[in-house]
């Protein structure tokens, strides 16, 4: 499962940098709705330093909160997953 | 995760208080990441196996970019022409303004913000409010972050980014839409068609985009105008920034 979690990782960071923004944002929501991943928020943030114009002082930094939303919002639903798969 | 997550708001305040570190650092990671993906794809695509619909893709890219060619010179015609008369009326000749040619190091599709990153920065002189143009003097952002080496550019056109403009002699705003569209509304009265060129007078008079279609709805005071730049984005390897 690690491996299917780091090939999720790896192909958002590319996903950021080449893809139309639905690409890494549909494969942060598959990431964070099967895996406990840290990761969607440092993705959220790296997209919002690469892309946002002056920063995120500047502008709402709408791919960190999604992935903030992602990590924490989704808790409760992963939990049940994890509790039903076992 | 809660780590990770005061990380994150370390990492902004950082970025905040040293004026962009962070973000430079990552567009760094971000050009390179880039160069390593078109690479793969660029080695991928050249394999036998997906040789025909290779072929077809690469048929299709060229008609597309030959048609925006085409556009953009038509169009660009129409405004030279415009600025030809403006240049007779007034009997003087603006000085060509200095600029560089930089590459384009990213996606145009890739960000959610209508920006993309260009490989030329503070070290060669670009710097924040600098015009970007496209091969054929069509202005299509502005630099709004140089870094040393690179520079991220907002589209002209950006989501809800308005830029006063003439067309026909008609003063409008013209509202961004994203992905090279805007629309603008103009009195009823006035004679504008598809094809018009909208120029803007703060970025020095230049054209920055064709009108696409003209919408009129019965008793309604104005008119709305469907703006598009005649330049293929997603095609453009280098620009030229206007210092």
């Amino acid at each position: 499962m690690n491996i299917v979690r780091y090939l999720l990782v790896s192909m958002c960071v590319i996903g950021v940098v080449i893809f139309p923004p639905w690409v890494p944002l549909v494969l942060m929501g598959v990431l964070a709705l099967f895996f406990r991943s840290w990761e969607v928020i440092l993705i959220g943030l790296f997209a919002d330093l690469v892309w946002l114009s002056g920063g995120v002082a500047e502008a709402w930094p709408l791919f960190t909160i999604f992935g903030l939303v992602l990590a924490w919002g989704l808790e409760p639903l992963r939990n049940e997953l994890f509790s039903l798969s076992h | 995760m809660l780590a990770v997550t005061f990380i994150v708001l370390a990492i902004i305040l950082v970025d905040i208080w040293s004026g962009g570190l962070a973000r430079s650092y990552a567009r760094t990671g971000a050009v390179f990441v880039g160069y390593g993906a078109q690479l793969t794809l660029g080695w991928i695509s050249s394999a036998r196996f997906f040789s025909s619909r290779r072929v077809l893709l690469a048929e299709n890219e060229t008609l597309r970019a030959a048609l925006y060619t085409l556009e953009e010179r038509s169009a660009l015609l129409l405004a030279l022409q415009e600025e030809n008369a403006a240049l007779r009326s007034t009997l003087s000749l603006p000085e060509r303004e200095r600029g560089i040619t930089a590459p384009v190091v990213s996606s145009f599709r890739a960000s959610p913000y209508s920006t993309f990153l260009i490989g030329a920065g503070e070290d060669t002189g670009v710097a924040n409010g600098n015009f970007v143009l496209s091969g054929s003097s069509f202005v299509i952002g502005v630099v709004t972050d140089s870094a040393s080496r690179s520079a991220l550019v907002t589209a002209i056109f950006a989501y809800e980014n308005t830029v006063h403009a003439l067309v026909s002699d008609v003063s409008i705003v013209v509202e961004g839409r994203g992905g090279g569209n805007a629309r603008a509304e103009a009195p009823r009265s006035a004679k504008i068609s598809p094809g018009d060129v909208v120029t803007a007078p703060e970025y020095g008079g230049r054209p920055i985009g064709v009108v696409g279609e003209v919408v009129v709805e019965s008793g309604d005071a104005a008119q709305t105008l469907f703006i598009r730049l005649p330049v293929n984005l997603a095609s453009l390897r280098f620009v030229y920034v206007v210092k």
